[in-house]
């Protein structure tokens, strides 16, 4: 099936109301139009969800979406009814039987499918997809396949075979960041090694790099709020764990920070969603959050991103911080460092690496294991015929990744040139000439101040609990 | 669980097995939970915190202990008189559920998710905005509410709704009215979180959750008692109005009822004869003395003999005392449960 050029214009033009692609969706466009599978590495906010979108207007068939987090499924299901589009699905282990049955009956009305590897393996889900004639099938976050990535998970490794069972439809890869060698590895374990390779510059010119390293734990409390009330909001601090994203969320408001609300993934669907609303509606101007926030967040104003905790790579924190200056505005990313913060993430990155010992003990005697036990992985490997010594090889390969990963990222912390040159050379990518205001060390001298980044004085205060006819008056006749 | 909730559960006069109050709250549908619910008037807490950890409530029944408020032994736990003390004086500060003893009859995490999304999806139909993130609820509940929103779709809708709300929020004192309403979401409202509340007012989260449940199974009772009043929300919250007695028990009590003996209803349901009686015991906790055919189960020949020999504080007796009657612990259990509910202090019956 072939699309031409002046077809996807059509479509961006009565489904998106917009007159020009931006960069890398034309691209990626013409050449699934041409019928070849692609690799898209497009930085978040680029807008790939347009390419699948569009092209499945354009061709007028059912776009499966291959996703890695059910949070991450629902906020793009949320997005496109929140467009008007509302034949979506994401079909997922969340799913009630009921749901699950009365969707896979009528699975050829929806024309984006969201799910997981998982589930793309069971056979009811399988014979269904193959009736309905999927038009594209899109890895997205495709980077998960590569075990030289951070963010591997084994289940990505069954899509070269769901892809087979579906009657190898075209496929988009998309990704938001890539080095060379995991490019190479995504091509290779989807068995594509012909696709075609759309790529953009990850760099984001708008934001200032800047690493504030802090003697003790009690030094970096203070720095942050220093910082917090002296930068203008709206802003995201992240953390490793809920429980200092709480305390210091408790800090910043005895402070005087006013605005301000924890987000992790031990609130409530409920609390989640009002706190989210608030940032969005500008009520909340300051989250104190764990990964868990951000994923399906397109606020265009963020000004800053501040790590109090070491990300778990450069990856990660490449990522993390683009959710800054999507409105092209000058923003700034901090990250906070304190000797010895490498311990956690050093931690998190071999948590889920099993010794060989282990290894060994499992192939003799194999058991049932549990969701949460690391041992999972090895019992997938098994049961997906790899041999104890590939297990154990492939083990051995990930916890020097990690370490490598680890001392990269300590590398672009203890650099003493331009830290933009680092990721850039991390990317791969070809050195860019430098905005003036780039980092903290080839531009020591740019402040806040100059860079325009300090905020207004706020007089507003967050909402009092209104009485509650008030609330009601507002919740049903608009006023406020 | 906090320490101010198992406080809240404990006693200064009968010593509480803690595995009890755990299970209770977790909602461990089991004969032996639901009985020791009642004696300990606590099957309104049935579930109440669904992913309760058990190193929650050892943490909270340590923390009693070494603040002199409880004692244990053989997680057997009882308030100390310092312990009794502190409990009423928490009482009297903290927002105290006047319809405890029909929480369990309201569904009440559906009906409060059902409501909230309701609201938010006439408050975004009254501002004619069709392009919002609706409130994340499950698939049942969301079916619910789409249905009840297409036939009640018409320009006065949110009119009806303030009105409804407005009528029932009246009659809950003010503060708390304020409170739960400043929860809910709508158009360019995004709703306050639980959290913030906590930090607004100092209440904590278990009296905010307290409070959240109650109203809601307040406008649950409200609603459905007068449906010519509150026509609109009538509609929407009758689906959230459940029984306490499990389906299968439900219908086990029926049969029986419709003149089926034990050994039938064994044999045309494929029951064990055991779960036949767990079905009955577990209808005879829920269900007032009236409402359960207990003299049909309990001769009255049986009842004078247990009354015999079966004296003294209903926690003390053992089937050691009437075994050589030939009778089946069912019965024995059978007995105690209507003794319970026909002494003033275990009555907790719930109200149907
Ligand atoms: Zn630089």
């Amino acid at each position: 099936m072939t699309v031409t050029t002046q077809q996807l214009y059509k479509v961006l033009a009565e489904k998106f109301g917009f007159t020009r692609f931006r960069p890398g969706q034309l691209e990626a466009l013409t050449a699934l139009s041409e019928g070849r599978d692609t690799l898209a590495v497009l930085p978040t906010g680029a807008g790939k969800t347009l390419i699948y979108e569009c092209y499945g207007y354009a061709v007028q068939r059912p776009v499966v979406i291959v996703s890695p987090l059910l949070s991450l499924m629902q906020d793009q299901v949320r997005a496109l009814n929140l467009r008007g589009e509302t034949a979506v699905t994401a079909v997922t282990s969340l799913m009630s039987f009921t749901e699950k049955r009365v969707v896979l009956q009528h699975l050829n009305r929806y024309r984006f499918i969201f799910s997981s590897p998982e589930m793309l393996t069971q056979p009811a889900f399988l014979t269904a997809l193959k009736a309905c004639q999927v038009g594209l099938l899109v890895v997205d976050e495709a980077h998960c396949i590569s075990t030289w990535g951070p963010d591997f998970r084994p289940e990505y490794l069954l899509l070269g075979r769901i892809r087979n069972a579906l009657g190898r439809p075209l496929t988009l890869m998309a990704t938001a960041t890539a080095t060379p060698q995991v490019k190479r590895d995504i091509l290779k374990k989807m068995q594509l090694p012909t696709a075609a390779q759309i790529g953009l510059s990850v760099d984001r010119p708008n934001i200032y790099l800047k690493v504030v390293k802090t003697a003790t734990e009690q030094d970096k409390q203070t720095q942050l709020v220093s910082l917090v009330k002296g930068l203008k909001t709206p802003g995201i601090v992240y953390f490793s764990s809920r429980k200092t994203a709480d305390e210091v969320c408790e800090v910043l408001r005895q402070s005087g920070v006013p605005r301000v609300a924890a987000y992790h993934g031990g609130l409530s669907a409920d609390s989640r969603y009002k706190v989210q609303q608030q940032f969005m509606n500008d009520e909340l101007t300051v989250i104190c959050a764990t990964n868990a926030f951000g994923m399906g967040i397109d606020k265009a104003n963020i000004r800053f991103v501040i790590h109090y905790h070491l990300p778990v790579d450069l990856e990660n924190y490449w990522q993390e911080i683009g959710r800054a200056g999507r409105d092209g505005q000058q923003s700034i990313a901090i990250l906070l460092y304190t000797p010895g913060d490498e311990r956690l993430p050093e931690y998190l990155g071999q948590a889920n690496i099993v010794a060989e010992a282990d290894i060994a003990a499992f192939f003799a005697r194999p058991r049932p294991v549990a969701d949460d036990d690391p041992l999972r992985l090895v019992a997938f490997y098994r049961q997906h015929h790899l041999n104890q010594e590939q297990v154990i090889a492939l083990f051995a390969s990930r916890r020097q990744q990690r370490r490598q990963a680890l001392a990269t990222l300590l590398t672009y912390v203890n650099t003493s040139n331009c830290r933009r040159r680092v990721v850039q050379a991390y990317f791969g990518e070809p050195t860019s000439s430098l905005s003036q205001n780039c980092c903290d060390q080839d531009s020591p001298e740019t402040t806040v101040e100059n860079l325009h980044l300090t905020a207004p004085p706020t007089s507003v205060l967050p909402g009092d609990i209104l009485p509650w006819r008030a609330t009601l008056d507002q919740l049903f006749l608009g006023k406020s | 669980m906090n320490k101010a909730l198992l406080l809240q559960l404990l006693s200064d006069d009968q010593p509480r097995r803690i595995r009890v109050i755990e299970n209770l709250l977790v909602g461990k549908r089991t004969v032996s939970t639901l009985y020791w619910g009642l004696r300990y008037d606590l099957l309104a807490w049935f579930g109440f915190e669904k992913h309760l950890a058990r190193r929650d409530v050892a943490n909270a029944l340590n923390q009693l202990v070494a603040d002199g408020s409880a004692t244990v032994t053989n997680l057997v736990a009882q308030l100390t008189p310092t312990g009794a003390i502190q409990k009423h004086q928490l009482a009297k500060v903290t927002y105290q559920p006047v319809a405890l003893s029909s929480w369990l009859t309201v569904a009440r995490p559906e009906a409060w998710q059902g409501l909230q999304l309701a609201v938010q999806v006439v408050s975004e139909f009254q501002a004619a905005n069709r392009q919002y993130y609706p409130l994340q609820v499950a698939f049942e509940t969301r079916q619910t509410v789409k249905r009840w929103f297409l036939a009640q779709r018409r320009p006065t809708l949110a009119k009806q709704v303030r009105g409804e709300l407005g009528q029932f929020l009246s009659a809950i004192p003010e503060p708390v009215a304020d409170l739960w309403a400043s929860l809910l979401v709508g158009h360019q409202t995004p709703g306050k979180t639980v959290e913030q509340l906590f930090e607004m007012t100092h209440r904590s989260a278990l009296e905010l959750t307290v409070i959240q449940d109650d109203i809601m199974t307040q406008l649950v009772l409200v609603t459905q008692a007068a449906p010519t009043s509150f026509p609109v929300l009538h509609e929407l919250l009758q689906a959230w109005q459940v029984s306490p007695i499990s389906p299968s028990a439900a219908q086990t009590l029926a049969n029986y009822r419709a003149g089926a003996t034990l050994s039938t209803i064994v044999e045309h349901r494929r029951l064990k004869p055991s779960t036949v009686h767990e079905h009955l015991l577990e209808a005879a906790i829920f269900l007032s003395v009236q409402q359960f055919p207990y003299a049909k189960l309990l001769p009255n020949d049986l009842q004078r003999a247990f009354a015999q020999r079966l004296t003294g504080s209903i926690d003390d007796w053992a089937f050691d005392q009437v075994s050589d009657l030939k009778i089946e612990f069912w019965q024995f259990r059978l007995y105690e449960i209507m003794r319970s509910k026909l002494s003033d202090d275990g009555d907790d019956s719930t109200t149907l």
